[in-house]
């Protein structure tokens, strides 16, 4: 890009200044801007402010200001004492000008901007900043600071200036204090600046006082919105804690009184919204009476009216002011039963109801049902203590307050019921999710009455609900559906509560949801069938509403909308009352099969889902001849389509799209053109891939829901004969193991089939006794010896393989040290394949988590594998990761130093020899590895981890103060910088420490140390 | 406006996302591409951010059941010990259980902002 030469005179600098606001191309502006910066930042850019500040053009005179800013922040440290007063005099000499000569008010503006930034950097030298300035617009000419002494009082001076030096001074004060906020208090540097701003209270109330009745010289000048934007700021440093600023109470009763101008509205509402949320204990008890009476009168009673008639857009400011005085005042509201609070409260229930739907046109809805939640929030703790301390009391308020909640809980329900189909799809799609959160919101509300109100609040929607039903009135009978699901995590199993769940589920309104063409809107349909699984518990209880239920639910599936939700409530409802099902499990996969044959091609998620469900009711079955007949009827499904998925590989022309079998493997069957259809061996690829997802599925669906005793003292071949004798089941497993290896042959490019192999094969790992998916352990052994490097997605497999060691428990143990004596070359012959140990970090990570599980809990193997060369390459790869950059395979690197410097075993000499000697030999390295990341090279949030196996060492190995000091006087080390007498200090420390959790303490400093001051920034 | 004032708890730079944030801004600092007085606006920025959007944006919700085993109350801390703790997640009703949980929970003002 062509530089822009530096200008050479002032005409040229203008010129620039001029070229910025110009319609210039983003480029032309950025080289612009990169020479303006590069002069303000030169020696002669004071000379430059000076020399533009008396330019006519407001945009030059700007940049003049902001000149003497980038200055005062750059190079203003050297000047001298002189030369900063004599500036000062000048800027207020500029700023005085600025009223005079026309400039625009963003000039005045960032003049005081200017002044602030002198201020806070020259504060020793300007003390009393503000009524310097006001002593200076009293005089009309920028004053020596010293001059101070003779000048008249301020209340005087300020009663003297004109609006337009009085809007001015109120600015300033307004920058000050809002630059001021944004500096930290405690800091030494800034402890001046902050005594100086909190001398000038008194000075800025005076002030300010004046800006809310100015003099009558120009009323087109509005000082009172500036004195409200500049008291706001004053308040919310008072927020800050200090108790210096009490002059500015005197304020709050001048701000008040704008609320009665109506162009000062907003910003007064904002004003006192903002003390209220913020910082109420600023208002005393006479001011909330002045707010109260406020909300009484007249006046507030129009506004009111405006924001419920749906006239939201000036009025909103008010309520959300009524909203922050209820959230300020909610507990003497709640409990007081006067007529004022019970008046307001009422108000407030009543901007539930305002015209409009919530988030699109009513923006009320959200922070009134916001006050609400704290309302009842307040309401439940207020009544638990009261219930034991002041139960006459409680008598008093908690009827009036229950009925405010009344008048909310039916303003709810009416503004959560959607609006007309046409009108929704009309809004955006933030409107959209704002108003499905609202309802989110509405639900919660709903869960904390509940903790008050119990079983009438269930009874209030239930009535509510065959109220509605009965008028056919069906966007209240959902809404009423949405409500009553909205508690079922509240309701308990008791009879009551069943007594009104049974009014519902044997209304007709259960009739009526299974007609696919009947009167009920999607929404309702939606809601009923939600409404369904989210009490699957009652039909548990209430077995003689679970077929039609199921009937129902079912009959929804193959519904483009209800297809979704239907097979989650089924899954939902067959998983928690498989024992009541298990008779129906041949109708059941009937009704599965005609889906299938029906030509309509389920989502996958839908049919996964359904799978499950089936499979959670075979489970159930007591007869083991039945359960594993039902089970190889629903398991023929999938391995047909295994096998079709190969053949259709294998010979392409197979492919018939007429046939609902093939179909299975299109995207979109009903809307896919021949020209979008997919290659037959992409099809055949998804054919495969949803077979093994259901048997994925089925696998889950199969695992036991009740808790069995583990035997850890039973006798290994009892264990083990238990599954072997059963033949069928034997024959069972090896047909899905023989459908997973064919699928994964022929299509052995695909990760997402290694991926759900894995998770049918995780799904047995959890289990206790025998079942279809839970295979031998040399059977799982094969298969993962049957992976190489080339297996996509290994990092899953690894994953895989580390579960499996975990679920060992359960087998015949005597077999387990073969078991893992065959996988642990396996798995480290894929880390010796790896080009870099951290280029697949998966590998690296899960690898040595598998490692470290191994030599956790069966060191004999770990430590006998043969060859030794294999071992030694391990602890060279743990050493290589230890030393790296990836965080994850660094943590399990970390893990297993740990795990390895505390391995013993007291029952084996031998072993333990070996033992010993590994450790002798590599502690050295460990610690070399260890002192290099404390150096500096471990990132930050590395440390603890990384402290981990140091504390080990010192607590467990008579050489690690020798290691550790070689280590730190190592060449490697990498903080040369620091002196030896730290290093030697640190390992004092912590070896004085013996493990001590203080230990990451002092390895955190001594890593903060090591890397410089630049990186104490953070705690 | 009142934002600018108010002061944020620094706990977000222990989860996860913040660690991560810090240790990017060591490396920016390491390779000297920022100083660290912006390294340090950052992080305050993130505590006034993550607070702002977990409040107001993230709206998936879960609840959960248990047996509430202790519970405290100390400066303005509340800490819970749940056992047996089942978390339904409201994206498909998947179910989570943990044989302990602890629940630490601040106020959302700080106590120096009432």
């Amino acid at each position: 890009m062509e530089q822009i030469p530096l200008p050479s005179s002032l005409g040229e600098v203008e010129a620039l200044i001029n070229a910025l606001y110009q319609p210039n191309p983003p480029e032309t502006i950025s080289r612009i801007q990169d020479v303006l910066h590069r002069l303000q930042r030169s020696p002669e850019g004071w000379q430059l402010a000076q020399s533009l500040i008396a330019n006519p053009n407001n945009n030059i005179k700007f940049f003049a200001a902001l000149t003497l800013i980038v200055k005062l922040n750059r190079d203003s440290d050297g000047m001298s004492e002189d030369d900063a007063k004599e500036l000062l005099q000048k800027v207020i000499g500029w700023f005085l000008q600025s009223l005079v000569d026309g400039s625009g008010a963003f000039v005045t503006k960032k003049l005081c901007t200017a002044l602030v930034t002198y201020f806070m950097r020259f504060s020793q030298l300007w003390p009393h900043p503000l009524r310097h300035l006001l002593y200076s617009l009293d005089i009309g000419r920028g004053m020596p600071v010293e001059g101070l002494d003779d000048a008249l009082p301020a209340n005087v001076i300020v009663g003297n200036l004109d609006r337009r030096k009085l809007r001015a001074a109120i600015w300033f004060t307004a920058s000050l204090v809002e630059e001021i906020t944004k500096t930290d208090m405690n800091v030494a540097k800034y402890m001046p600046v902050h005594k100086g701003l909190q001398d000038s209270v008194a000075d800025a109330t005076c002030l300010l006082a004046r800006g809310f009745s100015p003099p009558s010289d120009n009323p087109a000048l509005l000082t009172q919105e500036d004195a409200l934007t500049c008291f706001q700021s004053w308040v919310m440093y008072w927020q800050r804690g200090s108790a210096k600023l009490g002059p500015l109470v005197a304020l709050v009763d001048p701000a008040m009184q704008c609320f009665a101008d109506e162009s000062l509205f907003s910003a007064t509402a904002e004003l006192f919204s903002d003390i209220l949320s913020y910082c109420p204990s600023f208002l005393s008890e006479e001011n909330y009476n002045s707010l109260a009476a406020l909300f009484d009168s007249a006046w507030a009673a129009d506004h009111y009216k405006e924001i419920v008639d749906g006239h939201e857009d000036g009025n909103i400011a008010f309520g959300l002011l009524m909203l922050a005085y209820g959230d300020a005042k909610v507990l003497q509201l709640m409990t007081g039963t006067d007529d004022r609070s019970q008046r307001f409260l009422q108000r407030l229930s009543g901007l539930l109801a305002a015209e409009g739907y919530p988030v699109h046109d009513d923006y009320i809805f959200v922070p009134a049902l916001e006050f609400w939640s704290t309302f009842v929030e307040t309401m439940i703790d207020e009544a638990f203590t009261q219930e034991s301390d002041h139960a006459s009391e409680l008598l008093v308020w908690r009827p009036l307050a229950e009925q405010h909640l009344t008048t909310v809980l039916m303003n709810c329900w009416r503004k959560i019921q959607w609006p007309p189909v046409e009108t929704f799809a009309s809004w955006d799609s933030a409107e959209r999710t704002g108003f499905t959160d609202a309802r989110k919101d509405v639900g919660d509300l709903l869960q904390s009455v509940f903790a008050l109100k119990g079983l009438p609040l269930v009874k209030f929607f239930v009535d509510l609900l065959l109220r509605s039903l009965e008028l056919q009135i069906w966007p209240e009978v959902e809404a009423c559906a949405y409500c009553l699901g909205s508690l079922s995590d509240c309701v308990s199993d008791s009879s009551n509560y069943d007594i009104e769940l049974g009014r519902v589920f044997a209304s007709p309104l259960f009739e009526l949801l299974g007609e696919q063409r009947g009167p009920l809107p999607l929404r309702l349909r939606q809601t009923g069938l939600s409404l369904i699984e989210r009490y699957s518990e009652y039909f548990e209880r209430h077995a003689e509403y679970l077929p039609h239920a199921l009937n129902l639910l079912f009959a929804a599936v193959g519904d483009a909308q209800l297809g979704g939700p239907s097979a989650k409530a089924i899954s939902t409802l067959c998983s928690s009352c498989r024992p009541i099902l298990t008779s129906e499990a041949p109708t059941f996969i009937r009704h599965y099969q005609t889906i299938r044959t029906s030509g309509l091609v389920l989502d996958s998620l839908a049919e996964e889902r359904i799978v499950l469900a089936i499979a959670s009711i075979i489970q159930a079955i007591p007869d083991k001849v039945q359960k594993m007949q039902a089970f190889g009827q629903l398991l023929s499904f999938f391995t047909s389509d295994i096998e079709r998925a190969v053949q259709l590989k294998a010979n392409p022309g197979m492919l018939n799209l007429s046939d609902p079998n093939f179909l299975r493997g299109v995207e979109q069957p009903s809307s896919a053109a021949p020209s979008q259809v997919p290659p037959a061996e992409e099809i055949a690829l998804q054919i495969a891939l949803r077979a093994l997802r259901c048997l994925s599925s089925m696998a889950k669906g199969m695992q036991d829901v009740k808790d069995h005793v583990v035997d850890i003292d039973d006798d290994d071949s009892q264990q083990q004969t238990k599954q072997a004798n059963n033949a069928e089941l034997v024959g069972v497993q090896a047909t899905i193991l023989a459908a997973m290896l064919q699928t994964q042959e022929t299509f052995a490019s695909s990760g997402e089939v290694v991926e759900i192999i894995c998770m049918i094969l995780k799904a047995g790992f959890s289990e206790t006794e025998p079942g279809p998916f839970v295979f031998p352990a040399e059977v799982v052994v094969d298969f993962f010896l049957k992976q190489g490097p080339a297996t996509p997605r290994l990092g899953t497999v690894l994953s895989t393989a580390c579960s499996f060691v975990g679920s060992l428990y359960r087998g015949p143990r005597m077999y387990v040290p073969n078991h893992l004596s065959r996988l642990l070359p396996w798995v480290i012959s894929i880390l010796q394949a790896l080009p870099e140990p951290e280029s697949d970090t998966e590998v690296a990570q899960n690898g040595i988590y598998f490692v470290d599980r191994v030599m956790t809990k069966y060191p004999a193997v770990f430590f006998g594998l043969q060859p030794f060369q294999t071992l030694e390459f391990f602890f060279m790869f743990c050493l290589k990761v230890l030393n790296g950059k990836e965080p994850l395979p660094k943590s399990a690197a970390a893990d297993f130093w740990t795990s390895f410097i505390t391995s013993k075993t007291e029952d084996d000499p031998a072993l333990q020899a070996t033992i010993t000697g590994a450790i002798e030999h590599l502690g050295p390295l460990l610690a070399i590895s260890l002192m290099q990341n404390f150096g500096g090279n471990a990132a930050r949030s590395e440390l603890d981890k990384l402290s981990e196996p140091l504390k080990k060492l010192v607590t467990g190995n008579v050489h690690a103060q020798m290691w550790l000091q070689n280590a730190l006087q190592h060449e490697t080390f990498p903080a040369h910088h620091v002196p030896l007498e730290q290093r030697i200090m640190l390992l004092k420390k912590i070896i004085a420490l013996r493990g001590n959790r203080d230990t990451n303490k002092v390895l955190r400093e001594f890593w903060l140390l090591c890397r410089g001051a630049n990186f104490s920034y953070a705690s | 406006m009142a934002n600018n004032a108010t002061t944020y708890y620094d706990l977000y730079r222990h989860s996860s996302i913040g660690q991560m944030l810090t240790d990017a801004l060591d490396d920016l600092i390491g390779e000297e591409r920022i100083d660290p007085q912006l390294a340090m606006k950052v992080l305050t920025q993130f505590d006034r951010v993550i607070t702002e959007v977990l409040n107001e944006k993230v709206k998936a919700r879960l609840s959960f059941k248990g047996s509430l085993d202790t519970y405290r109350f100390c400066d303005e801390v509340w800490t819970f010990m749940i056992k047996n703790v089942t978390f339904k997640l409201d994206n498909g009703g998947t179910s989570v259980t943990a044989d302990k949980v602890k629940i630490v929970s601040c106020s959302a003002k700080k106590p120096d902002d009432k």
